[in-house]
């Protein structure tokens, strides 16, 4: 494998500071790190995640960044409008996971009613309005044109209006679409395959080679990460590889300058033409 | 040698200015409202000047009047905690105040949050408490319509109750509260506050907001047009205070201030009317219907404002703004037209027009006549009017001793202090 993408996954420091994350992550991106990625189930992270994801966009300038985001109890309009944000701020280069619960798992903690068995579906409703609200702007609807007094092109910015089981939103997103299109969503996987990692856009592989290679068999569209040591004894070739953080020491790569859907090679979700 | 009292001053961070045409002004960094750069350059600015804090504004949702989006307005401001991560890493010791409404949030949600905020400015960051004016946003979240202005009241009172709960929690076990809106068992997984608490802002002048702000805020930013209506506020503001067990001397209260300033008087006039030339009075009509729930289409702009049209009783969402155009335009003999000129002005703050030291003798006068403890500058363009600003006030405030020179503490609370 040549010019693959290399991915850190952070899944050490139980509990850890904001300064440890953000160290991390600087000591990635002058590596040459692609993409920092946090694996919540190892990491344990104790910060609100898009305040954090925030953070670390301020705090780099060419890494790629992943971070989970508990979505059973998030309104689907903030996910949109913040991550668009964090996107355009980013330049591109941001992307989460989807947990279908919250991070840190007392639900009395929060108003909405949601279980086990709810939160599955709500959390792919939730995805889904997102991604429409992503998509309620063309990507040229901004015009700011100082001249005629017109900001944006109103014919090609629409309301949503979107009616399901779970969340009733009009739209449209408050700020521009996102500069990938749709901000890509990632899956950490060990050995099942849930319907929400079936639908990521990226995913990583952590199990052992058995583990790797009968996850590997369920996945179809999906970008795929393995681990650096084991890439080489799969019996298919994965996208990119993926590093721990003892091991960045021994790595060196030249940073790019890219969105991350570029270097990863994931397809920008391009709008069909909808007029008003 | 007692020192001299010394006032606070804010600068406030909402689309391209405060004048709703200022984004089509030239000196307007209009294509940069998703950019890193400006707003650290605004950050960087205010931090220079020394100002206690930076005050993000959140608009939920598109303008739009009727069902129909207005294309001549900017987008939204950026998530404002998004916004307050970037402008913290441009700066080290300027406070940062992030909206974040009550009626749209999750309790827990905002409390943690702010937790992680405070850890990522080191202890600068404020929650600008509101209780959400726009009815559409409404349509975001799954109702039919915005809660009643007595109810946001209420609920913000028990959400905030719960906020601080959950901020200065300790201990194993989680917080119960079982309250009339809102139920929560829970604790952060942060841990304990490492800088104290963050700040709270609140801003709305109405009965409610006024006895919300008394209860829980530590600065005021408010709407007050001319320094009678806000010597009264003022006072009122802080009896209530007391009402409710705080000294008044812990809740600042800062008006908005949108100031006009050149080297000369003509020279800023001018920049006035620039901007004013900049709006189309169509749009301004637009702005006060929205704010009275009324079409006002079918009135004659150059007849006197129709009063019986501009009430604020029939306003959800903005009650004591309405109250203020309303008192200004009876006060002035204002036609329908010079009413939606100055609402573009100022939007019901105090506009200023004059010379750097004008607007000194100004501020000077408000603040030493007991009006306010201080201002919330709202620069008419960005990001050209906050800088005038820094260069050019603030060095006299300084010299005058009425404003410091350098910051001493380094939290919010530390620099409202």
């Amino acid at each position: 494998m040549t010019n693959y993408p290399v991915a850190l996954l952070a899944n050490d420091g139980q509990q850890a500071s904001l300064a440890h994350y953000t160290q991390l992550a600087k000591d990635a991106e002058a590596k040459g790190i692609d993409f920092f990625v946090l694996n919540e189930e190892q990491a344990d992270i104790i910060w609100e995640p898009q305040i954090l994801l925030a953070h670390l966009t301020a705090q780099t300038s060419t890494i790629g960044l992943g971070v989970p985001i508990g979505v059973a109890y998030a309104e689907p309009y903030h996910v949109a409008r913040i991550l668009a944000t964090i996107d355009r701020f980013s330049k591109g280069r941001v992307s989460f996971e989807a947990k279908p619960y919250a991070l840190q798992d007392t639900s009395a903690q929060y108003l909405r009613n949601v279980d086990a068995t709810t939160a599955p579906a709500l959390s792919a409703e939730l995805l889904d309005v997102v991604t429409k609200l992503w998509d309620s702007w063309d990507d040229d609807a901004v015009l700011n044109d100082k001249e005629n007094g017109q900001f944006l092109d109103t014919t090609k910015i629409r309301h949503i209006d979107h009616v399901g089981e779970h969340f009733k939103v009009r739209g449209p997103n408050p700020a521009p679409r996102p500069v990938q299109g749709h901000v890509p969503r990632y899956a950490v996987i060990k050995d099942t395959v849930t319907a929400l990692d079936a639908t990521a856009d990226i995913v990583f592989l952590t199990g052992n080679v058995t583990q790797v290679e009968e996850v590997y068999k369920q996945l179809t569209a999906q970008k795929v990460f393995v681990a650096q040591d084991i890439a080489e004894q799969l019996s298919f070739t994965a996208d990119g590889v993926f590093i721990t953080p003892a091991q960045l020491a021994n790595f060196s790569a030249a940073p790019k300058n890219t969105s991350l859907r570029e270097r990863l090679q994931l397809a920008r979700p391009e709008l069909v033409a909808v007029t008003n | 040698m007692t020192e001299k009292k010394q006032m606070h001053l804010g600068a406030f961070v909402f689309g391209a200015g405060q004048h709703i045409a200022a984004w089509r002004h030239p000196q307007t960094a209009s294509d940069q409202l998703l950019d890193v750069e400006l707003y650290q350059r605004l950050a960087r600015k205010a931090e220079e000047g020394k100002l206690d804090l930076l005050l993000i504004l959140e608009q939920l949702a598109l303008n739009e009047d009727a069902g129909i989006l207005n294309g001549e307005k900017v987008f939204p401001t950026p998530d404002t905690g998004t916004l307050a991560a970037i402008m913290a890493a441009a700066t080290s010791k300027i406070g940062i105040g992030a909206t974040m409404t009550t009626a749209y949030n999750e309790p827990y949600t905002i409390a943690h949050k702010f937790r992680t905020l405070s850890e990522v400015t080191q202890g600068r960051i404020g929650w600008n408490m509101v209780t959400t004016q726009d009815n559409k946003v409404a349509f975001n979240f799954g109702l039919d319509k915005h809660y009643d202005h007595t109810e946001r009241y209420l609920r913000a009172g028990e959400f905030v109750d719960i906020v601080d709960k959950l901020w200065h929690h300790e201990g194993t076990e989680p917080l119960k509260y079982e309250g009339k809106w809102y139920n929560v068992e829970g604790k952060l997984p942060t841990p304990g506050l490492q800088y104290g608490r963050p700040a709270r802002v609140q801003a709305g002048s109405s009965e409610s907001g006024m006895h919300f702000g008394a209860q829980y805020a530590d600065a005021i930013f408010t709407a007050q047009t001319n320094l009678d209506d806000a010597l009264i506020f003022y006072k009122k503001l802080k009896e209530t205070v007391v009402s409710y067990g705080r000294q008044p001397e812990e809740v600042k209260v800062m008006p908005g201030l949108s100031p006009y300033i050149a080297d000369t008087e003509e020279e800023a006039k001018q920049l006035e009317t620039e901007l004013y030339d900049l709006v189309s009075i169509e749009h301004g009509l637009k702005v006060l219907a929205n704010l009275v729930d009324t079409d006002l289409s079918s009135y004659d702009l150059d007849a006197p404002l129709p009063l019986e049209a501009i009430n604020p009783e029939g306003s959800n969402n903005r009650k004591a703004r309405v109250q203020i155009i309303r008192n200004k335009a009876e006060q002035e003999g204002f036609t329908l037209r010079e009413t939606c000129r100055w609402i573009s002005q100022g939007s019901g703050h105090v506009p200023f027009i004059g010379t750097p030291t004008q607007l000194a003798d100004f501020m000077e006068h408000w603040f030493t006549s007991g009006a306010c403890d201080g201002f919330v500058i709202m620069p008419p363009l960005y990001p050209t009017s906050l800088e005038t600003f820094v260069d050019k006030v603030v060095p006299i405030l300084q010299e005058r001793g009425l404003f410091r020179k350098d910051y001493e503490g380094s939290t919010v609370l530390e620099h409202l202090a």
